[in-house]
């Protein structure tokens, strides 16, 4: 299976880049909505299916706002400390970070700021998630289920959804859910915020 | 941006209720499941075939990964790294069972 993510992810970037019609590039984003939500709706077959997984959210409780709280935090201050790296200042490095793999929000904010910085935003963030469909299902064999909600970001709630439910289970499933939708409420207050500090 | 944004958090919540209450009747048959999986999977790479060719065909994305690709790198694996780290920390208190399973 983490073969075949990883083939898929690198077979479609290398179709895109040398073979792919032009004129079948203004169908592609309805594709992938439509499959998209048929994917969701497979996701809440797997959720409705496991009998316990509500009794193990509601036991969870509020402890379910410690996973985005920590890939917030976790995003933020890794981004800096790469952008220390690189030479970057702090506020944009961490407002990068905030993006949250969010790439066109976080793009479109920060290129206010400036055109440089929204353009390694974006193409951060796109980096982003394409290792996080690559890695998840390692991360979550190897590592734990819920740590690998955390290269997700705010697309834990829809793009990466489906891979994190297949490596992983219902209340995982759930959990990347509340957390994509947690993390992408935070990407608009975040970003602006931390690049004017 | 914001209330699109909303719109689209409750379109995906009305899908995935709508599959659980599906999944939750019981009345779907294990060897429909077994089908439903594998097609689950064929859709699962289908969907992330064609979002490598949405990036491919950006010139936008190809041309800034040129020439940003190793300050976008850097930021995008640290940032993924510190994000597993800081859950890590606390994947213990928030769900039982946590270890995966394929």
């Amino acid at each position: 299976m983490n073969l075949g993510i990883i083939l898929a992810v690198l077979s479609g970037i290398l179709f895109g880049l040398f073979i792919f019609p032009q004129f079948l590039v203004q169908y592609i984003g309805l594709i992938i909505d439509l499959g998209l939500c048929l994917l969701l709706f497979f996701v809440g077959i797997d959720i409705g299916r496991n009998k316990e997984v509500i009794n193990q959210i509601k036991e969870s409780g509020f402890r379910i706002l410690l996973v985005p709280i920590m890939v917030a935090l976790g995003s933020i201050i890794g981004s800096i400390v790469g952008g220390f790296i690189i030479g970057l200042p702090a506020n944009e490095s961490g407002a990068i970070g905030a993006g949250f793999g969010w790439y066109s929000l976080s793009a479109i904010l920060l290129s206010k700021y400036s055109a440089e910085t929204g353009a390694v935003a974006f193409i951060t963030n796109v980096c982003r998630e394409i290792i996080a469909l690559m890695a998840i299902p390692y991360i979550a064999k190897y590592i734990g289920k819920l740590e690998s909600i955390a290269p997700a970001g705010a697309t834990a709630m829809d793009t990466t959804l489906p891979v994190i439910s297949k490596s992983t289970d219902g209340n995982t499933a759930i959990v990347s859910f509340i957390t994509g939708v947690i993390l992408s409420m935070l990407v608009p207050i975040l970003v602006p915020f931390i690049i004017s500090l | 941006m914001f209330w699109g944004e909303i719109m689209r958090i409750l379109i995906y919540m009305f899908i995935i209720f709508l599959g659980a209450w599906l999944g939750a009747r019981g009345k779907l048959k294990e060897s429909f499941i077994d089908k439903l999986s594998h097609f689950q999977f064929a859709s699962l790479l289908a969907l992330l075939f064609i979002m490598g060719v949405s990036i491919g065909v950006n010139d936008q994305v190809v041309s800034a990964f040129y020439r940003l690709g190793y300050q976008a790198f850097v930021l995008s694996v640290f940032s993924i790294v510190f994000s597993i780290l800081f859950v890590k920390l606390v994947s213990g208190f928030v769900l039982k069972d946590k270890r995966g399973s394929e």
